[in-house]
C-alpha cells in the first residue's frame, strides 16, 4: 500500500516540474469529469429533436449550437465522450490484460511458443485496421460491440510486443536467475518478479494510446460502421456536420475540438508520466 | 570422508545455431564452456575455484544449480544425481544447495523489499519453523543488519549491505552447500574481509560446504582449503590450496600465481608473463589447451591432451611437462 502512495506522489511531484504534463494531467481530468457526470451535465437531451432550430449557430440556449435535426451538440458531445471513454476503457483493458498474459508466456515461455505468438502478433498487425473492421462489420452488423472486438485484437500485438520484449530482457537477468536457483515455479517468477518490473511502463503506453482508440472509435463511427444512428459519438456527430459543411460548420467544430483534447491531454500526461518513471527516455532536446 | 558434492566428467554445451542453419556454413554450431570438469567437496570444507574472466567459472557453478545445460557427466549430490530440470520445489535435494550470484545488488528482486526477498524461499518450499516474515528477521539479525533494513529495497542498499542479504537469503533453507560466484566482487577490502569472515562463521555454525569462485588469490589464500585451477573449461591443476600455493605443478598455475601482487615489498615482481591471447572457445586448441602460451610446450603437447598426474585428492594436474 505504502508503494502505492509513493507511486502517487512521485507522479504528482513529477508533474509539478512539467507544466505540459500538468496541463495534460489537467485536461484528462476535465474530459473524464465531462464524460461522467454528462447526464448532470448536459443542458438538454442528446436526441430530443427540435426542427424549428435546425443547425443554429452557438447561442445562450444552445453554447455550441445545433445539429441538422435541432439536437443540441453541446450534450451530444457531453455523451459522446462517455461512448469514447467506456470504449477506451474496455478495448484498452482488456487488450492490455491479454497482451500481458500472451507477451510473459511469448517471452519467458519455450522458444517454439515464442516463435508462434510473434508470428500471430505480425499476421493481426498486418491487416489494415478499417479493412479488418470492414470485414467483422459486414459479418456482424454495425455495434459498439463490434468496434470494442475490432479495437481489442488489433491493440493485443502492441501490447504483447512491448510485454515480450521486456519479458526477454529480465529473463537472464541475476534476480530471475536466483529464483529459478531457488525453485520457484515459472509462474511465481512471472507474477511476483517479471509483473512488477514490466507493468509501468505498460500503463505509459496505456496512456497514449487512449488517443488512438478514441480515434478509432470516432473513425468508425464516422464511416458508419461504429454506433448506431441516434446514439451520440464524435464520430457521427463529425459525420452529421460533414454532410451538412456548407450550412453550418459548428458541428465539425464542435466533432473535432475533444478529439484534438483527448490526443494532446493523453499524450502531454503519458510523456509526462513517461518521463518520470524513466529519465533515460527523456527527449535529448530537452 | 563425507563427500557431499562430486562432479564427474562435467561438460556444458550450449547451441550457437538452431534449426537448419546449423547445418551450413563451417562455424561450430555448439561452444563447451565446460569441459569435463571433475571436483569433490567435503562438508564443511572450502573449496576455491580459480581462473580468467570466461574461463567457465559461472557456468560451472550454474551447472550445479541446475540453470547451465549439462551435456555429459553428472552433479551428484549426497550421492544421489541432481535432477536435471530446473524448477524443482519437489526435488528435496534443490533447496540444499544455494546460490550467491556475483552482482549483490542485480541478484535482490528491485520492486521487493529486502524483508520480502528474504522471506521468498521460506514462501517457494512452504517450510520454516515461524512465518516467513519472522524467519525473514531472524535472517537479517543472523547476518548483523538491523531490523529496518527489512524495509529498503535493493537499490537502497550498499554494496556490502546488499551482499550480507545475498548471504542471508542463500542460508535461509539451511544449506549444505553454499556456492558463492565473487562474493568479494566490488566490495572495499574491509567489507570483503567481513563478508568473508561472515561466511567462515556461518559455515562453522552449520557445517556447510562452500565452493567460493573468485579470481582474488589472496581471498583464496585466507579461506580455501582446497583449489582448482581453471582454464577454457577445464581444471589444469586442483588439490590443497596450501600445497598449490607453495608449489604449483602446472605452469598456468605458476604464471597465476605470480600475477598477484604481493604484499611483501622486497619480494620482488618476479612475474611470468603469458604472450599471446586466451584462445576462442570456438577454437580450442588441439591438445593441450594451454600450448599456445605455455613456456613448457613441446610437440606433444599440441598432440595429446595430458592425462590426470598426481593424487586427486591431494594435488592433480593435467600437463605433459610439469614444474617440479
Amino acid at each position: 500500500m505504502s508503494a502505492t502512495a509513493g507511486t502517487v506522489y512521485r507522479i504528482f511531484a513529477g508533474l509539478k516540474k512539467d507544466p505540459l504534463g500538468m496541463a495534460g494531467f489537467v485536461l484528462v481530468s476535465l474530459i473524464v469529469f465531462l464524460a461522467v457526470f454528462a447526464a448532470w451535465l448536459a443542458p438538454y437531451d442528446p436526441l430530443e429533436v427540435d426542427v424549428y432550430n435546425r443547425l443554429a449557430s452557438p447561442s445562450f440556449a444552445h453554447w455550441l449550437g445545433t445539429d441538422q435535426l435541432g439536437r443540441d451538440i453541446l450534450s451530444r458531445v457531453l455523451y459522446g465522450g462517455q461512448v469514447a471513454l467506456r470504449v477506451s476503457l474496455l478495448a484498452i483493458s482488456i487488450s492490455m490484460a491479454v497482451g500481458l498474459v500472451l507477451g510473459m508466456l511469448a517471452g519467458f515461455g519455450p522458444r517454439w511458443l515464442d516463435r508462434v505468438l510473434v508470428v500471430a502478433f505480425d499476421t493481426v498487425r498486418s491487416f489494415p485496421t478499417i479493412m479488418f473492421a470492414l470485414a467483422v462489420v459486414a459479418l456482424t452488423g454495425p455495434s459498439l460491440n463490434t468496434v470494442i472486438g475490432v479495437i481489442i485484437v488489433t491493440s493485443i500485438p502492441v501490447y504483447a510486443r512491448v510485454v515480450r520484449t521486456q519479458t526477454l530482457a529480465l529473463r537472464e537477468r541475476d534476480f530471475i536467475l536466483a529464483e529459478r536457483a531457488m525453485g520457484a515455479s515459472t509462474f511465481r517468477i512471472l507474477r511476483h518478479h517479471v509483473l512488477p518490473n514490466i507493468i509501468a511502463p505498460l500503463f505509459i503506453l496505456a496512456s497514449m494510446d487512449v488517443p488512438a482508440v478514441v480515434g478509432m472509435e470516432a473513425g468508425l463511427s464516422f464511416l458508419g460502421l461504429g454506433v448506431s444512428p441516434p446514439t451520440p459519438s464524435w464520430g457521427s456527430i463529425l459525420n452529421d456536420g460533414y454532410s451538412y459543411l456548407r450550412n453550418s460548420p459548428w458541428p465539425i467544430i464542435a466533432g473535432g475540438l475533444p478529439l484534438i483534447a483527448v490526443t494532446l491531454g493523453f499524450t502531454f500526461f503519458g510523456e509526462s508520466l513517461r518521463d518520470i518513471f524513466d529519465p533515460r527516455l527523456r527527449r535529448k532536446d530537452q | 570422508m563425507n563427500t557431499l558434492l562430486a562432479i564427474r566428467d562435467l561438460h556444458v554445451r550450449y547451441p550457437l545455431k538452431t534449426g537448419l542453419s546449423a547445418l551450413a556454413g563451417n562455424r561450430p554450431s555448439f561452444v563447451d564452456v565446460v569441459h569435463g570438469v571433475s571436483l569433490d567437496i567435503n562438508r564443511g570444507e572450502t573449496v576455491a575455484i580459480v581462473g580468467e574472466s570466461g574461463s567457465g567459472k559461472t557456468t560451472l557453478a550454474m551447472a550445479v544449480c541446475g540453470l547451465a545445460p549439462v551435456f555429459r557427466g553428472e552433479v551428484r549430490f549426497d550421492g544421489r544425481q541432481l535432477e536435471r530440470e530446473r524448477n524443482n520445489r519437489l526435488n528435496p535435494d534443490r533447496k540444499r544447495v544455494a546460490l550467491m550470484f556475483q552482482d549483490p545488488v542485480g541478484s535482490l528482486s528491485p520492486r521487493m523489499t529486502v524483508r520480502k526477498i528474504l522471506a521468498e524461499p521460506f514462501r517457494i518450499h512452504r517450510t520454516g519453523s515461524s512465518s516467513p516474515e519472522q524467519e525473514a528477521r531472524r535472517l537479517l539479525s543472523l547476518v548483523g543488519l538491523s531490523e529496518d533494513f527489512g524495509d529498503r529495497y535493493p537499490h537502497q542498499l550498499s554494496g556490502g549491505q546488499a551482499r550480507r542479504v545475498g548471504v542471508a537469503r542463500a542460508l535461509a533453507l539451511e544449506p549444505d552447500l553454499l556456492i558463492a560466484d565473487e562474493p568479494t566482487a566490488g566490495l572495499d577490502v574491509s567489507i570483503q574481509g567481513e563478508v568473508l569472515n561472515l561466511m567462515s562463521r556461518l559455515q562453522q555454525q552449520m557445517g556447510l560446504g562452500i565452493m567460493i569462485i573468485t579470481h582474488n588469490l589472496n581471498v583464496v589464500r585466507h579461506i580455501a582449503d582446497r583449489m582448482a585451477i581453471m582454464y577454457l573449461g577445464r581444471f589444469v591443476e586442483q588439490g590443497d590450496a596450501q600445497k598449490i600455493f607453495s608449489r604449483p605443478r602446472h605452469p598456468y598455475t605458476e604464471a597465476l600465481l605470480s600475477a598477484n601482487p604481493s604484499t611483501d615489498p622486497d619480494a620482488g615482481s618476479g612475474r611470468i608473463e603469458l604472450s599471446g591471447e586466451v584462445p576462442s572457445l570456438l577454437r580450442r586448441p588441439a591438445g593441450c589447451e594451454f600450448n599456445t602460451r605455455c613456456p613448457r610446450a613441446g610437440d606433444r603437447c599440441r598432440v595429446s591432451f595430458p592425462g590426470l598426474a598426481g593424487d586427486f585428492g591431494d594435488q592433480a594436474y593435467h600437463c605433459h611437462f610439469p614444474l617440479d
